[in-house]
């Protein structure tokens, strides 16, 4: 195969952009799509003419604003009209899995150059009508009814891996811990201060044993990138980076209906895809951005991906083994807990903090010599798991 | 039909009020909640209803503090994710518990209670719940028998079970039940024929 058609069949990230996170009542989700978009925009040197398709992520727009169509409404509300736009939902794992048809539909030779644009704007309605809305991403009948809340199936994984591996509440706090102290330096993030294990035990409990510190945080925001076709990034001025694989898999939608608790199955079945295709193992990886919705999922899902053994990933966590300054940093953008958690957009913002960290643009939160990094982002209770490979060259 | 008559229906829906879940001929695994679908065995599934003993052991647990609308007034109120004896995981709320004595592995048993707040039509609704076995448990075992006229719900009394285990007392509740009603189908089969006879 020549160099040139190598290319072809490659997909590049050349542009990314990103509102900072948190609320933002004085902003529309127009306006902050919008914003996400026009800085993608900027960073790449695509123009709107350049881009012939349009994945939009987005997670509950109809509970949380009442407003569906998020699709025919960035279309618009970009100037991109009549392009194709789709809307992609998956839960929280909305934005790994936009990325992922991006991706194909540029692999497959359909779209030459794509945006993909997340967003979520959760804080318009009440604390009780959000918990309820993120609810719809497990069973709503045989679980949300019978009372259980999205904390409480976590707290329900959390304690049952307790009990098997003797995981301590200290270290179940450490997830929350590094990720505020990473996300200081973070321009984006929702929460920049560090946070103490006393300051997470001391929290409040919101479902046994999970406190509030264990918990990522209603945000509003917006993400996006532009990929493009391998053969054509030198058209453009963004820096390219790769991606070199793209996999999902599903689990049950409830809990009750797994074998096992413990762990993600969906989660080792992308991460096992991913690693396959490309020939590689879990120590290849440099860098990496985890879903850590609660701590309890950053724990399991280090060690699902092959980062650690089964039933260490507590402890490897609170012993620094996934520190910045680490062989294998996670979550340097402050993770879901710090950074901010718009559901739609948040798989998409862990990809645009992969792109920075290996362009070497990260600022005072840059990892030095990285070339490869992971996204790994769960929909539900780990009902979708998506990863995203990324490679400098 | 109002708001308020719908209990009405409800009380017809086997799964909710009754723990009957499926049971796969095809590969003989039970599943609870019902599911349309053997994921083992996907077209080839053939399934029946079966009822659960309602005995089961906590797998996991959690106590909500920040409960969800519809759930205001029961707070803090305990949720497990029980496995039956049968085998299948059943996600309920756990009741008449010490929670300093909540702990995985301990047995329990279904109850029938109300589930969540009366919220804004004030219906209430009901469905199943689990609470402890046996040394904590008061008043009466509930337990379920499958007869040839449907499920029959038996009511223990405490002190019956105190000479045997708990398996035991409701295995003899459950077969006096079948016995009364074998019985009473015999006594019908034999009107029927002296009716005919007498024809
Ligand atoms: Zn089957």
């Amino acid at each position: 195969m020549t160099e040139e058609s190598n290319a072809k069949e490659r997909v590049a990230i050349i542009g990314i952009g990103q509102t900072a996170f948190g609320e933002q009542w004085d902003r529309s989700i127009r306006r902050i799509t919008l914003t996400a978009a026009t800085a993608c925009l900027a960073d790449s040197g695509v123009s709107g003419d350049d881009i012939d398709g349009l994945y939009v992520s987005n997670t509950s727009t109809s509970s949380f604003i009442q407003q569906e169509h998020q699709a025919a409404m960035a279309a618009d509300s970009g100037g991109l009209l009549p392009i194709a736009s789709t809307e992609v939902e998956a839960a929280c794992a909305s934005g790994g899995v936009a990325v992922r048809h991006g991706y194909m539909a540029v692999k497959s030779g359909e779209h030459k150059v794509v945006m993909v644009v997340g967003c979520e704007k959760m804080s318009d309605i009440s604390e009780a009508a959000i918990a309820d809305t993120l609810m719809s991403a497990a069973d709503r009948e045989w679980e949300g009814q019978i009372g259980a809340t999205f904390p409480a199936l976590f707290a329900l994984l959390a304690c049952r891996y307790m009990h098997r591996y003797g995981t301590t509440e200290e270290q179940l706090a450490a997830p929350a811990v590094k990720a505020h102290a990473n996300a200081v330096d973070n321009p984006y993030a929702q929460f920049r201060f560090k946070i103490n294990t006393e300051a997470v035990l001391r929290s409040p409990m919101v479902a046994d044993p999970l406190r509030v510190l264990n918990c990522a945080p209603i945000s509003d925001g917006a993400a996006a990138l532009i990929l493009c076709r391998g053969d054509m990034v030198d058209k453009f001025e963004g820096d390219p980076i790769w991606i070199d694989a793209s996999t999902q898999a599903s689990d049950t939608l409830a809990l009750h209906d797994r074998p096992h608790i413990t762990r993600f199955r969906a989660v080792t079945s992308a991460a096992k895809k991913a690693y396959q295709k490309l020939n590689i193992t879990p120590k290849d990886i440099d860098i990496a951005e985890i879903h850590d919705s609660f701590s309890i999922s950053e724990i399991i899902s280090v060690e699902d991906l092959g980062f650690v053994e089964k039933g260490k990933g507590g402890s490897a966590i609170a012993e620094g083994q996934f520190d910045k300054k680490s062989q294998l940093p996670v979550n340097v953008s402050g993770g879901l807990k710090a950074k901010g958690h718009p559901v739609g957009a948040t798989g998409i913002a862990q990809i645009a903090e992969l792109v920075e960290q290996l362009r070497g643009t990260a600022g005072k939160r840059q990892v030095k010599g990285v070339k490869r990094g992971l996204a790994l982002n769960l929909g539900g209770t780990g009902s979708t798991a998506v990863v995203n490979i990324l490679n400098r060259s | 039909m109002s708001d308020q008559s719908v209990p009405m229906l409800w009380r017809r829906i086997k799964n909710v009020y009754n723990l009957v879940g499926r049971l796969c001929r095809t590969c003989g695994t039970k599943y609870f909640p019902p599911i349309p679908l053997c994921p083992k065995c996907r077209r080839k599934t053939d399934f029946t209803d079966y009822q659960l003993s309602g005995l089961g052991k906590i797998y996991s647990y959690t106590i909500i503090h920040d409960p969800p609308s519809g759930f205001k007034d029961l707070a803090p109120y305990v949720l497990a994710l029980v496995r039956l004896d049968e085998g299948p995981l059943v996600l309920s709320q756990i009741v008449e518990v010490d929670n300093d004595q909540l702990e995985i592995g301990m047995s329990v048993q279904v109850v029938f209670r109300r589930i969540g707040d009366a919220g804004r039509t004030g219906v209430l609704r009901y469905a199943y719940k689990f609470r402890p076995l046996p040394e904590y448990a008061t008043g009466h075992i509930i337990a379920s028998v499958e007869g040839e006229e449907g499920v029959m719900h038996l009511e223990v009394p405490m002190k019956e079970r105190k000479q045997r285990s708990v398996r035991k007392t409701l295995e003899a509740a459950g077969s006096r039940v079948r016995r009364r009603l074998r019985r009473k189908k015999k006594q019908e089969e034999e009107n029927q024929k002296e009716n005919k006879a007498s024809k």
